[in-house]
């Protein structure tokens, strides 16, 4: 009876196996707690892993996400000194290429909030919003001990409204000598 | 004024979040609380009396961290680490030894492109294989280890899952025995073992437990083979549990110490949940015919024939994606003559459910 029952079972689920096309199911994530009481390790640790609480580097020590991100030095890439302008950036953008420009943003800005962006501006404004959500970045401006910090602060919030024209908030703000001048340095972040 | 600045495509590459990179090992804390006030009814096993209480119970509330390290391509060092909380009393009992966090599952492990292994403290994947079929799991009154065998958290286990691959994955877990006088010294003398597949709503599983310790019903060494399977057509969704259970090799080690100790196990279960705006219906059914031998049972010395029969029904209202209260109730009866058990009992329950 027994054997005959289970029998019944593996016919029934041979039917149901090869009735449908195998391939992998794409189910959606759920709520950690739910699906650590699992054994899809993957689906866990990876595939729905959301943005952890900390993280442990050998070499920084202990960064807490949400106040302490990794932060992204926007200059100490190559190429710093290439001109180019926003129109640059939307086609870099746009086609994917990873170059470094510079470009006058201040002008930019200023240009920016007195005309009216086109859809297709307003579209690739959209998607860098989105894109650079949460990521944190360190700028910096130079300025001179005679000149002050004005024109640094000009230059900073420019880079800031350029890189997150939803808004962001200032994480951290220190300076470095360089030759007979300063170093004005920002830490921030993006809103989401 | 000229502004070194990164292009928009730098900010292209970069993940939307942060994640840890190679060699750095990130960490997530999540957990969930889950409380329900109970009113119990039920039929004295010693004088028949009708008796009734109310009391508080935890569900399963736990808090837990998990991560991973990334050690190369598509290979990991994971591990997870999970304790049991008690909403309602703060420790796991009635004495002042119990415990505050109580373990549950804890493992670490390597996850990769063949597969997940891992070493510790876990569910076996026969409880697992059920997935979420039991509507109302940790409840009392309603959880199906009411009536059925084999819900087990093993210790000293090493367990491998292959990748999904066609919707399809396998499981082998090896519980090493480490008690005194325990004859598993053997790599697979004691395993839990399994195959799944889901694709789209169907979910399906075969499982075996062979000669594990259960952590229901008779907790004793059994081999258990449980079939499950769920579907889900729109709002609605179907499940079932089918179980045979009987007598492992081990079973005598935690008996009376005689040679016509047996265990038999028959048991099924239904269940079907239906949803409705931020409402979910529930129900289930469920049933074991249970043949035991000179066998303890309950903490009695058993030789019975009897049958259990369960049936549930709750009603869930989600407040948040992450937070609901729900209320159920649930009548179990049962023909046995154990001390430890009323002919007939009802559970109702009022309670609340918080993820986090």
């Amino acid at each position: 009876m027994k054997r005959n029952f289970w029998a019944a079972v593996v016919i029934a689920c041979s039917t149901q196996l090869f009735a449908g096309s195998l391939r992998a199911d794409n189910s959606t994530c759920g709520n950690e707690v739910d699906m650590a009481d699992s054994l899809d390790f993957s689906k866990l640790h990876v595939d729905c892993s959301e943005e952890p609480d900390f993280v442990y580097d050998p070499e920084e020590g202990t960064r807490f996400f949400g106040r302490n991100k990794k932060a992204v030095d926007t200059y100490s890439q190559k190429n710093t000194d290439q001109p180019s302008g926003l129109d640059q950036h939307v086609s870099r953008l746009q086609s994917g290429s990873q170059g470094v420009v510079e470009e006058d943003l201040s002008a930019q800005v200023t240009k920016q909030a007195s005309a009216r962006l086109n859809p297709a501006e307003q579209l690739v404004k959209n998607d860098l919003a989105e894109r650079n959500a949460s990521v944190v970045f360190n700028i910096r401006e130079p300025f001179s001990v005679t000149g002050g910090p004005q024109s640094a602060l000009n230059g900073l919030f420019a880079q800031m409204v350029h890189y997150c024209p939803q808004g962001w908030e200032k994480l951290k703000e220190w300076s470095v000598p360089a030759q007979s001048d300063y170093f004005l340095h920002y830490q921030f972040q993006c809103a989401e | 004024m000229k502004k070194a600045l990164l292009p928009l495509a730098v900010a292209a590459v970069l993940p939307v979040t942060a994640f840890a990179e190679l060699g750095e090992t990130d960490t997530s804390f999540y957990g969930k609380m889950n409380v329900t006030a109970v009113n119990t009814n039920f039929d004295s096993s010693v004088d028949g009396d009708n008796e009734s209480a109310w009391n508080l119970n935890s569900n399963a509330s736990r808090v837990g961290f998990k991560g991973k390290t990334q050690l190369g391509e598509n290979l990991y060092a994971i591990y997870k680490a999970e304790f049991e909380v008690y909403v309602d009393s703060g420790i796991s009992g009635s004495s002042s030894d119990d415990q505050t966090f109580k373990q549950r599952n804890i493992y670490v492990g390597l996850m990769g492109d063949y597969g997940t292994i891992i070493a510790g403290r876990h569910d076996s994947v026969l409880k697992l294989s059920q997935a979420k079929v039991d509507l109302f799991g940790d409840l009392q009154g309603g959880d199906i280890k009411n009536w059925m065998s084999g819900e087990t958290r093993s210790s000293n286990m090493i367990n491998y899952t292959t990748p999904k691959l066609g919707g399809f994955s396998l499981s082998v877990m090896s519980v090493l025995g480490e008690d005194s006088g325990d004859r598993r010294d053997g790599l697979l003398d004691s395993y839990s073992t399994g195959v799944s597949f889901s694709h789209e709503g169907l979910y399906l599983a075969l499982s075996r437990d062979e000669n594990v310790k259960s952590g229901s019903q008779e907790k004793q060494f059994l081999n258990i083979n449980r079939f499950v399977a769920s579907y889900a057509i729109g709002d609605l969704t179907l499940g079932a549990i089918l179980q045979q259970a009987e007598d492992g090799d081990n079973f005598e080690d935690n008996a009376s110490g005689s040679t016509e100790m047996s265990y038999d196990e028959d048991s099924f279960m239904v269940s079907a949940a239906y949803k409705l705006g931020d409402f979910v219906l529930k129900t289930q059914y469920g049933q074991g015919e249970y043949t035991v031998e000179d066998a303890t049972f309950g903490g009695s010395l058993v030789d019975d024939d009897f049958e259990r029969e369960a049936w549930v029904v709750g009603v869930d209202y989600k407040l948040a994606k992450s937070t609901k209260v729900y209320t159920y109730y649930s009548n179990i009866e049962t023909d046995d003559n154990l001390l430890s058990f009323s002919s007939d009992s009802d559970v109702f329950g009022l309670g609340m459910e918080h993820k986090f």
